[in-house]
């Protein structure tokens, strides 16, 4: 049995944060489960995909946010208790179903999961999506610890049903891959028999409905304030005549920051994990009490903005202090022991931080950014193309998009020119390719692809663009840790009941004329079919097909086969200067392959100008 | 015990999340109040991965303050000088394993490696006891972990967290096979059993 469907009610298991939410859903009896994958959210998911198959719980991986936000939408509304996990840019995709389903509203439990990505540990901003709940006119819900986030994830099923409003669930990347004990309560029943009661006069969101039910959105919003000012999940703490406001995480190294400072009597502490409606009435008491203040949240100024605006509407003049010159920065996520020098410097306590040591004259250690997996056939396709290129002296323009091949940036595959967002590398593509007299090649995963790539490849089809487009096939997800999508094969993981689309079939179904299958690890002949795409005028796509190598190896359908640098290397370096896989070293100036991480896709030695590099024998 | 924090680093795919859970469960087994907080997603990918695990009755939040680390465990040499200058501010220890991952930079010449000089020279400068961990018999990488493991056991490295704590929470994390031969490399490198 899954260790989140046990029912033992008070015992204290050590869980993820993503498990700890998960487990609050199966608590509150989620029945329904939607989401398109990403870190840090993912995890969450992927317990929820495993209790699917041991329940009647429906989890689905949807093809993108906006399908998972309106399939869970449909399900809400026929009363299911439903949750529509993502990352933070993930709502981004999803915000058109959610502007108006706050509109219209929720029969069951609807909970959106948006995990923020402060620092963007693996993101491409760091936005900060408490505004959504502003935006939309949605409840927020902020946990600032494991054990409350699955208290969490259960009350905001219970509220969205009170509001009969979706409610945005936000945790940040420090709440979902923290680990600690949380103390299990009882599962509710599921019930997983939904029933749509038809009114369109609520449902058909034309103007004469939707202005009546924008009066009702507000109506909610007021009813949403009134909670939040009597909200368990607004907790004062502490005594004294200095204030401080704050959220999520701030709030522990607030806490810690008390604690080492001594100064227990004279702060007290507002955490607010109702953050929108933010609780007016709370916080104007609060103000009332206080000399000073200080709101310490990571991300944008929202609570600060609202505490300075409750104030000026209650006539308290109070110094209210946030983000600011000496005080919080907006960027990046905070660093416990800033924010107690923070706390310290604005209540002008005395404390004597131990002098640090001089590390100036240290050298500068070496940056490890991620790159590739020894054995990654997108390593491959990125040598192929810029081979390809370089016979037909091509000078390029290369958009790429989100996913791991999103590292074939780095040097010294160097391909990877502009980055926006999901499916963005094919229609920028079609802007690149009118705007300048390059060649434009751009790159998508197949997820990638499924996700929002498709529409891009449309237009750029029916408005006659001119590039070519790299479908890195990897047969995966891999980014996010392997989660399925149209393209998988889910034989794979033992799953019957899901149908299978190829992408070729829907690259030619979409009008692309030329249209090429290539396995890169085969690097003369892809190399050639590249070059003929690259030729073609108008929209060519090419699909390099090999699966993801560290997902294979994980189901153990690729046994690795090392190979080694022999005595005809004459260091020409092409290996490591060309592709740098990660088992490469070098030892006593000589390139050298590490046999235990080497899986033997033989991209160097097909590359290497003296045949040098070669099976290794056991 | 009012609070202890250790500052695990290493690179993506050397078994950093295995060996922090077998910490955070050992604390655990120990009574200690514990929590921890990981790095998943695409660092993983091998770029630098680190864990934090704070242990005490007065400690709130998972995250080590910078410079407040009373351990440093790291599983690779430009990783180890990395945290002892992230982590560590004066007084505490480093143990690392002695093995090198090259980044990216070096491999393509274009920065220098850490030596061990620098560690050894910066341990001193923070008054840092230091722990250097070998062992050139293991046939699979991927247990370096356990032996540094073995290595924070023997010593005592993490106050009131004993050789039989972590040996419950490696049985409550490996089974079969993976257990017996963790277990049996755990044994020999405390010398324990």
């Amino acid at each position: 049995m899954h260790k989140l469907l046990q029912n033992a009610p008070d015992q204290e298991i050590m869980l993820l944060g993503n498990e700890s939410l998960a487990r609050g859903a199966v608590e509150a009896g989620l029945a329904f489960a939607t989401t398109y994958p990403g870190t840090p959210s993912s995890e969450l998911s992927l317990n929820l995909f495993q209790i699917s198959q041991e329940t009647d719980l429906y989890f689905e991986y949807s093809t993108n946010e906006k399908v998972a936000l309106e399939v869970a939408a449909a399900a809400a509304n026929s009363g299911l208790r439903t949750m529509c996990i993502m990352k933070h840019v993930g709502l981004n995709v999803a915000a058109d179903p959610l502007m108006t389903l706050a509109y219209v509203g929720v029969k069951g439990g609807l909970v959106i999961l948006t995990a923020d990505d402060p620092s963007m540990f693996s993101s491409q901003n760091e936005q900060d999506n408490r505004y959504y709940g502003k935006f939309a006119g949605l409840p927020v819900l902020e946990p600032s610890s494991v054990a409350e986030a699955k208290d969490m994830a259960k009350a905001a099923f219970e509220l969205s049903e009170t509001l009969q409003e979706p409610v945005i669930l936000r945790t940040t990347t420090r709440i979902n891959h923290s680990s600690a004990f949380v103390t299990l309560g009882d599962i509710k029943e599921r019930n997983t028999k939904g029933e749509f009661i038809k009114d369109p006069m609520s449902f058909v969101t034309v103007p004469a409905v939707s202005r009546k039910l924008h009066v009702k959105l507000l109506e909610n919003l007021d009813k949403a304030q009134a909670i939040s000012n009597r909200s368990e999940h607004n907790i004062l703490t502490g005594t004294g005549r200095f204030g401080v406001i704050c959220n999520g995480v701030s709030f522990l190294y607030a806490e810690d920051a008390v604690k080492d400072l001594g100064i227990e009597d004279k702060v007290k502490i507002l955490r607010i994990g109702f953050s929108n409606p933010m609780p007016d009435q709370m916080i104007e008491a609060f103000l009332k009490d206080c000399d000073k203040v200080l709101v310490i949240e990571e991300g944008e100024p929202f609570m600060e903005e609202a505490v300075r605006s409750i104030a000026q509407d209650a006539g308290i003049s109070v110094s209210i202090k946030g983000k600011g010159d000496n005080l919080f920065s907006r960027l990046y996520e905070f660093d416990p022991a800033m924010v107690k020098r923070v706390m310290a410097s604005y209540f002008e306590i005395e404390y004597q931080a131990k002098e640090p040591v001089d590390t100036s004259n240290l050298p500068e250690i070496p940056q490890r950014p991620p790159n590739l997996c020894s054995g990654c056939s997108h390593r491959a396709t990125f040598y192929e193309v810029k081979e390809a290129a370089k016979a037909l002296d091509m000078d390029t323009i290369c958009p790429s998009d989100i996913g791991c091949y999103t590292l074939g940036f780095l040097p010294p595959l160097s391909t990877g020119d502009f980055v926006l967002c999901m499916g963005a590398s094919v229609s920028s593509s079609c802007g690149f390719a009118k705007a300048t007299d390059k060649k434009v090649i751009s790159f998508i995963g197949d997820s990638t692809f499924f996700h929002s790539g498709m529409t891009g490849l449309a237009n750029a089809v029916f408005n006659n663009h001119n590039f070519t487009l790299v479908i890195l096939d990897n047969g995966i997800t891999a980014m996010t840790g392997h989660q399925p999508n149209p393209g998988v094969d889910m034989s794979l993981f033992n799953l019957e009941g899901y149908n299978r689309i190829s992408i070729e079939n829907v690259v030619k179904a979409l009008g692309v004329e030329h249209v090429t299958v290539v396995k890169p690890f085969k690097v003369k002949k892809s190399v050639e079919a590249i070059k003929e795409a690259l030729a073609f005028e108008g929209v060519s796509v090419i699909i390099s097909k090999e699966p993801c190598a560290l997902h294979a190896k994980g189901l153990k359908l690729l046994k690795p086969r090392a190979f080694t640098v022999t005595d005809r290397c004459k260091n020409h370096r092409d290996c490591i200067n060309e592709i740098a896989c990660p088992s490469f070293f070098l030892e006593d100036d000589k390139v050298r392959i590490d046999a235990t991480t080497c899986v033997g896709c033989a991209l160097c030695a097909q590359i290497c100008p003296e045949n040098a590099i070669v099976p290794l024998k056991k | 015990m009012d609070e202890f924090n250790a500052y695990l680093i290493g690179v993506g795919g050397q078994g950093i999340g295995l060996l922090s859970e077998i910490l955070i469960r050992a604390a655990d087994h120990a009574g200690l109040r514990v929590k921890g907080v990981d790095t998943h997603g695409l660092a993983q990918r091998g770029g630098t991965v680190i864990s934090h695990l704070r242990m005490g009755d007065r400690v709130s939040s998972p995250m080590v303050p910078r410079g407040k680390a009373d351990l440093v465990v790291a599983l690779e040499q430009n990783e180890a000088l990395r945290g002892v200058n992230t982590a560590l501010g004066r007084g505490g220890v480093l143990v690392y394993y002695d093995t090198v991952w090259q980044p990216l930079g070096v491999r393509l010449g274009k920065t220098e490696p850490v030596e061990e000089e620098q560690i050894r020279e910066l341990c001193q400068r923070k008054g840092l006891r230091l722990y250097k961990v070998h062992a050139p018999e293991l046939s699979e990488p991927r247990m370096q972990n356990i032996v540094v493991l073995a290595t924070v056991s023997k010593h005592g490295l993490i106050p009131n967290v004993l050789d039989l704590h972590y040996r419950r929470a490696m049985e409550d994390l490996l089974t079969g096979e993976m257990l017996t031969k963790n277990m049996a490399l755990f044994d020999l490198k405390s010398g324990g059993n």
